[in-house]
């Protein structure tokens, strides 16, 4: 089976310093994977390289099989990015949004609908399906945003830091959504500050610092690299520390 | 002194100019002091020529009819940008949440931004007026300077009409039609004069005659001469002590009665832009009654009409621009035939303008360019369908304007289509060509910010108009509009950005 997302090597430089620099990462279809690292680390950058918003200056990318390069179409059409700060039109409400994206997707009118309804309903949002989305608070936005990213059913998600400005229940009834996708098949690589978010939902972690991925595996599998430790956040701190990776 | 130190009322006032010199691009300081010091300079050169052949007292026994119509295009021209400049300081500054919860009473902050406004409505005037004011000292007219309080006090009376109006509005019809009434009022009160100049075009010869006859006769000389009350501000404006003390008291006075009645209203209305005033609609029955369609035009064209048509800014900024094709209507139906050559290009030049601002917040100031970036559509086309909906309204708006050329000579009707069309066209492609991503409250300043490809975008509408204007003249030819607007066209084709830049 071909991997979610597999990427070779890849480069990106922002006034000639690496902001991602020789990455390799491969995600398997149907896993949870979190991408951890400090601020700066080249996360963002590389998922943004992913969904098609960055050019990648070396390297390549491949989504389920489709090469962003060769194929950026097919790439797209399976995926879903949800930025950390997602934009939305504040003049359009809820459900003029998602028509909208299933435009952009080309799904089929009846169905986009339906299912419009149906993830504006799971996420709590019914109510103001007809409410402009300039009078949403911040967790609404990302819950609107969210069910645009799901509304194609993408096989996968890549999502930056999903869970910033959501209350605890929003929180959990995201972190169920993606939990519920990864278990019906897709994949999930999320970006997260949270390392515990990590800890409690991821099956694989990669610690990216200083645009490389400096570690990768299972929670266990990194605790027993670290050698030391007996939570995440120990982890984490001994690897992406200044001194620990010259 | 208390006013100095935070928060009083002279402290805000230095923060205000503070903001509005770093919006305007304080770091271009050296720019700024040597080419506007040359200009005053040149502009005190060009007073004292102006002062040493007639002094200003005499302007008004030699054209006081002139003067005073300057007078009132003038105090219209200041008072509509103050309704500008007041709709920003109550609904688009997003720094009274933060002041008013701060220790600050709320009669601090009303006066301040009404003073700031009265600053910025009176600006250019005091300007442009300062070096006669100047000049005027070196001709021994010390009482010259009362012209800087009597600009003041004029300001605060304009401040104070728009706060009013604006907050009395924000009242009656809810804050968010306020603000489109009041910038829509600020447009009407600017254009008024130059529609009511139209009116003459529009009377009867007999009604006319009856006009020219009041206008040479003593009761017009009442009106309209040094005497008339019409002229005090001018002679304020000179420096005479008491026009000069009527206009500074009336001013202040003004200005103190508004901020007691305002103060209440200033506090709901900030209240309420932060808030919103549409109701949340029933939420589950509209969901279930709306369909979604399908196509990538369609939804991309839609979407871009819905947002164009729910953006009270511009639709404020619309308006104003239809606004400005009344005086072009009133022309044709008064004068028909006459007016046949310079109609077209009129009516082109300011659909033009409108499809350029529609098309910039279309395509420069895309809100969710990371939802279209990830899409699997091509770019291009997204691009291409934005523009299209630009260019659909101003080209509704030519319309009626067509149809009367098409009832009068289906040549002339076909010229004025075909080079509005054209220059429609030309002015999204040079949009599409020239997009860089913005932000759409960034509209009022974008030909400020994007110098070159405005210039561009003017050229190829100036090209155009000239060209609509060749071939409605018959006789003259279109060829060099239409070589303008090509040149501008490959201007901005050699401007746009490289794949990956």
């Amino acid at each position: 089976m071909v991997p979610a997302l597999e990427i070779r090597g890849l480069l990106k430089q922002f006034g000639g310093k690496p902001a991602v620099d020789g990455l390799d990462l491969t995600v398997p279809q149907g896993e949870f994977h979190a991408l951890l690292g400090p601020n700066g680390a080249g996360k963002t950058t590389t998922l943004r390289i992913v969904a098609g918003l960055t050019t990648a200056d070396q390297g390549s990318v491949s989504v389920l099989g489709r090469d962003l390069a060769t194929d950026p179409m097919g790439a797209r059409r399976v995926l879903a990015f949800l930025s950390d700060d997602p934009m939305l039109y504040g003049k359009l409400d809820a459900l003029e949004y998602l028509e909208f994206v299933a435009g952009l997707w080309s799904l089929e009118p009846r169905g986009a609908r339906a299912r419009a309804v149906e993830l504006l309903e799971l996420l709590g949002l019914a109510e103001q399906a007809r409410q402009r989305v300039e009078r949403y608070s911040r967790g609404m936005r990302q819950k609107l945003a969210l069910a645009g990213a799901l509304i194609h059913d993408p096989a996968l998600m890549i999502l930056d830091e999903p869970l910033t400005g959501l209350d605890a229940a929003a929180a959990r009834l995201v972190k169920d959504l993606l939990v519920a996708r990864v278990r019906a098949g897709g994949t999930v690589i999320l970006t997260t500050h949270i390392l515990e978010i990590a800890e409690r939902l991821a099956e694989r972690i990669s610690i990216i610092a200083r645009g490389r991925i400096l570690a990768q595996g299972t929670l266990g599998e990194l605790r027993g690299r670290a050698g030391r430790g007996d939570t995440l956040e120990d982890v984490f701190l001994q690897l992406t520390a200044p001194d620990a990776h010259p | 002194m208390r006013i100095l130190e935070p928060p009083g009322w002279a402290w805000l006032m230095r923060h205000e100019l503070r903001l509005e010199w770093r919006a305007f691009g304080g770091g271009r300081l050296f720019i700024v002091l040597v080419g506007g010091g040359l200009v005053y300079a040149l502009a005190h050169l060009a007073a004292w020529a102006v002062m040493r052949a007639s002094p200003p007292e005499s302007w008004l026994a030699a054209a006081a009819p002139g003067l005073i119509v300057a007078e009132m295009v003038v105090a219209l021209l200041v008072l509509s940008s103050a309704f500008g400049l007041a709709v920003r300081a109550l609904f688009f500054r997003g720094d009274l949440d933060l002041m008013l919860s701060a220790p600050v009473p709320v009669s601090t902050l009303l006066a301040v931004r009404a003073a700031f406004v009265a600053l910025g409505c009176v600006a250019l005037v005091a300007l442009l007026w300062s070096p006669f004011v100047n000049v005027g000292l070196f001709f021994g007219r010390a009482r010259a300077l009362l012209a800087y309080p009597v600009l003041a006090a004029f300001g605060l009376a304009c401040a104070s009409i728009a706060f009013c109006v604006t907050l009395a509005l924000a009242r009656v019809v809810g804050v968010r039609r306020a603000r489109i009434l009041a910038q829509v009022l600020g447009a009407v009160i600017g254009a008024a004069l130059v529609i009511a100049m139209q009116v003459p075009n529009l009377m009867s010869d007999a009604t006319r005659m009856r006009y020219a006859r009041w206008l040479s006769s003593g009761g017009a000389h009442d009106w309209m001469g040094p005497a008339s009350p019409l002229a005090w501000p001018l002679r304020a404006l000179f420096g005479e002590p008491l026009p000069a003390l009527a206009a500074i008291v009336a001013g202040v006075a003004l200005f103190l009665a508004m901020l007691p009645l305002n103060r209440r209203a200033f506090l709901d209305a900030v209240q309420r832009s932060g808030e919103g005033t549409h109701r949340a609609r029933v939420a589950a029955a509209g969901a279930h009654e709306r369909r979604f369609r399908t196509g990538l035009a369609r939804i991309v064209i839609a979407k871009e009409l819905r947002l164009i048509v729910r953006d009270p800014m511009l639709i404020a900024s619309t308006l104003l621009q239809a606004l400005y094709l009344v005086p072009l209507v009133l022309v044709m139906v008064s004068r028909g035939e006459s007016a046949r050559a310079l109609l077209g290009p009129a009516v082109l030049l300011l659909a033009s303008t409108l499809c350029g601002n529609l098309a910039w917040i279309c395509v420069s100031a895309e809100e969710a360019p990371d939802l279209l970036g990830s899409a699997p559509v091509a770019h291009w086309r997204v691009d291409v369908l934005k523009a299209s909906a630009a260019v659909l309204v101003p080209a509704l708006l030519s319309l009626p304007f067509v149809a009367w050329y098409l009832m009068h000579s289906v040549i002339d009707g076909v010229a004025v289509a075909l080079f509005v069309a054209l220059s429609l066209f030309s002015t999204a492609l040079i949009q599409l060509w020239t997009a860089r991503p913005a932000r759409a409250r960034d509209l009022a300043v974008r030909r400020k910010d994007h110098v070159t490809t405005n210039l561009i975008e003017m050229a190829g509408s100036m090209g155009w108009a000239a060209a609509c204007f060749g071939a409605l003249a018959h006789g003259v030819a279109p060829a060099l509009g239409i070589a303008v607007a090509g040149g501008a066209l490959l201007a901005a084709y050699l401007m746009r950005p490289r794949r990956g830049d």
